[in-house]
């Protein structure tokens, strides 16, 4: 739907620093259908890249391609399949929500009945429909947040780019907008956003995209990037406690069992040292690791 | 045609959003301030009593229309930036030069309700103390109106390139000289200097030549101006305010909005 084609971002503001490099030869493509985590530390160049794809600073180079059977040729059509929530939304303060949400409806140039309908479902789902007629200066960084996914979504735009859309949410308002982008993917919407938590990915997504200082260091399955990131180690749960065995101290230990991590092609010899000693043997699994331990390993061999 | 829509969407919400934040109320209070001080000030000052009351009362709806131009335009777009509330509508299918044509618009529209309600209020008291109709008073307003709409498009374009203050003081020295400086190539000493008289005649090719649009003295005299100069002043400010503005929208569709 979106493909970014080495993309650089040389910002010359700082005259006392000279210019910063903040985005690196960028490229990946936005699929349909899928969702894609965009994952990178504070500074890593996300914002920034997000907002050269809806045209709001250029690139220094490379260009951002939609793909015109799907998003139309010219700039508007390609805004209107696009559902935008900017980092730490803010809005109109002297607006209701809901003069702010038909001000959005109107502009997406889409029926007016069709973007009533759609404020009254998502405002509901989202819960910001008791606030909707009172002024926007009133809201709680929560309920901005929840109006301004309301408004992403009330012109059924075919692929929703959000910036870090679950910073500054309390724990049930991560749940409920999580549950939410969950929907919109499986009812065929395209989901790309960003975000600095490894487990927010790893929970919603199926695509990853790792940006570090500005370039990306992994794009794809966030299982792959599991597979072949990780040595899939074996985790061995004996009874009793076990200081170590074949040279490999204990991983943990309490009062009833001792487990220790093993590498896959150790794991046979390690089997049988556990028989030949009579250990009892509790449990044994292949541990997978998670998208965090990963991310950790990529950045560390950079 | 969609395009016309979304420009006239943006002009409504931001004449709704510059009604609520009363800055308006504070300039009508201070008019009618003015108009109450005129009325008594017309009935001990020396001379016609209906004219002082005019003269005070067109001075006060051109201060505050001015004032309204420069205070409220000066933050006009760059405030949506810095707020970046403009990623909000610049996400959706709107053109940046909508954007800017339907700012400035819903701006021009709130100045023509400033400048209606004190000219209504300025009338009425030179009708009340026995003043007569001319058509001068309707183009003196209107063109009270122009001059307004002429300053916030010059301040618009300076704030995109400055600092909200500096382009209201900027703006404020274009309004001075664009009062002055083509008199001052009737003195002798400008009369005398064909260079200095190259500068002057260069700066009012680009700057606004506001004395074109300063026919208080007209009304205040009984003194007719010709249909065409009208017509030719009101082109003018028009015209000059038109310019600005694609300029304006041009260097805005070349901004980062970071
Ligand atoms: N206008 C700018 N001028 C100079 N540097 C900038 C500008 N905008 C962002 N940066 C720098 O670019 C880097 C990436 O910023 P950003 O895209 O906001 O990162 P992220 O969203 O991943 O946290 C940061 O180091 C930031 O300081
Ligand atoms: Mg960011």
């Amino acid at each position: 739907m979106i493909e970014c084609r080495r993309i650089n971002k040389v910002f010359k503001s700082d005259i006392l620093e000279g210019p910063t490099e903040v985005l690196k030869d960028v490229s990946f493509t936005i699929k349909k259908g899928e969702t894609i985590g965009f994952l990178g530390a504070n500074g890593a160049g996300k914002t920034t890249l997000i907002k050269t794809i809806l045209g709001f600073i250029k690139a220094t180079s490379g260009d951002i391609l939609f793909d015109s059977h799907e998003m139309g040729n010219t700039r508007e059509e390609n805004l209107q399949n696009v559902g935008y929530l900017p980092e730490r939304p803010y809005f109109y303060p002297h607006l209701k929500g809901r003069e702010f949400l038909t001000l959005m409806g109107k502009l997406s140039r889409v029926e007016k009945v069709k973007f009533e309908q759609a404020i009254s479902k998502w405002s509901q789902r989202l819960g910001i429909d008791f606030a909707l007629d009172k002024q926007i200066n009133s809201y709680s960084k929560g309920m901005l947040q929840r109006l301004g996914f309301v408004s992403t979504l009330i012109h059924d735009p075919k692929i929703l780019i959000m910036d870090e859309p679950l910073s500054g949410l309390d724990p049930v308002g991560r749940r409920e907008f999580k549950d939410v982008l969950s929907e919109v993917y499986r009812a065929g919407k395209t989901v790309f956003f960003s975000s600095h938590i490894v487990g927010d990915v790893e929970e919603i997504c199926n695509q990853v995209v790792v940006l570090e200082k500005g370039s990306v260091v992994y794009d794809g399955l966030i299982s792959d990037l599991i597979k072949t990131h990780s040595g899939s180690k074996v985790r061995f749960t004996v009874r009793g406690k076990v200081e170590s065995l074949m040279g490999t101290s204990s991983n943990s230990f309490g009062n009833q069992s001792t487990s220790f991590l093993i590498e896959q092609d150790k794991k046979d010899n390690f089997l049988k040292e556990i028989i030949n000693k009579d250990i009892d043997l509790i449990n044994m699994s292949i541990e997978n690791q998670t998208l965090e331990e990963v991310v950790y390993k990529i950045r560390k061999n950079d | 045609m969609i395009e016309l829509k979304t420009i006239w969407t943006i002009s409504k919400y931001t004449f709704i959003e510059l009604m609520k934040s009363r800055v308006i109320y504070n300039t009508l209070f201070l008019g009618f301030g003015l108009i109450c001080i005129s009325y008594i000030a017309a009935e001990f000052a020396y001379g016609v009593p209906q004219k002082v009351a005019l003269d005070f009362g067109m001075g006060a709806l051109s201060l505050s229309a001015c004032g309204i131009a420069l205070f409220l335009g000066g933050p006009l777009i760059k405030n949506e930036v810095e707020s970046r509330t403009i990623q909000m509508i610049l996400s959706r299918p709107v053109k940046r030069e909508s954007f800017i044509f339907g700012r400035v618009l819903g701006m021009s529209l709130l100045l023509a309700l400033n400048v209606s309600v004190l000219g209504l209020m300025t009338t009425s008291v030179y009708f009340f103390m026995g003043g007569e109709f001319q058509s001068l008073l309707i183009w003196t307003i209107l063109f009270s109106l122009l001059e307004s709409i002429i300053l916030l498009n010059v301040v618009v374009l300076f704030s995109m390139f400055t600092t909200t203050t500096l382009s209201v003081i900027y703006t404020i020295i274009i309004l001075i000289l664009g009062h002055n400086i083509i008199n001052s190539l009737e003195l002798e000493m400008v009369k005398a200097n064909s260079f200095l008289e190259g500068i002057i005649k260069t700066y009012s090719f680009i700057f606004p030549d506001l004395t074109k649009l300063n026919i208080k003295d007209f009304l205040l005299y009984d003194n007719s101006l010709s249909v065409s100069y009208l017509l030719k002043s009101t082109s003018y400010g028009l015209l000059y305010s038109g310019v600005i503005l694609v300029i304006t929208a041009w260097v805005f569709g070349r901004k980062d909005l970071e």
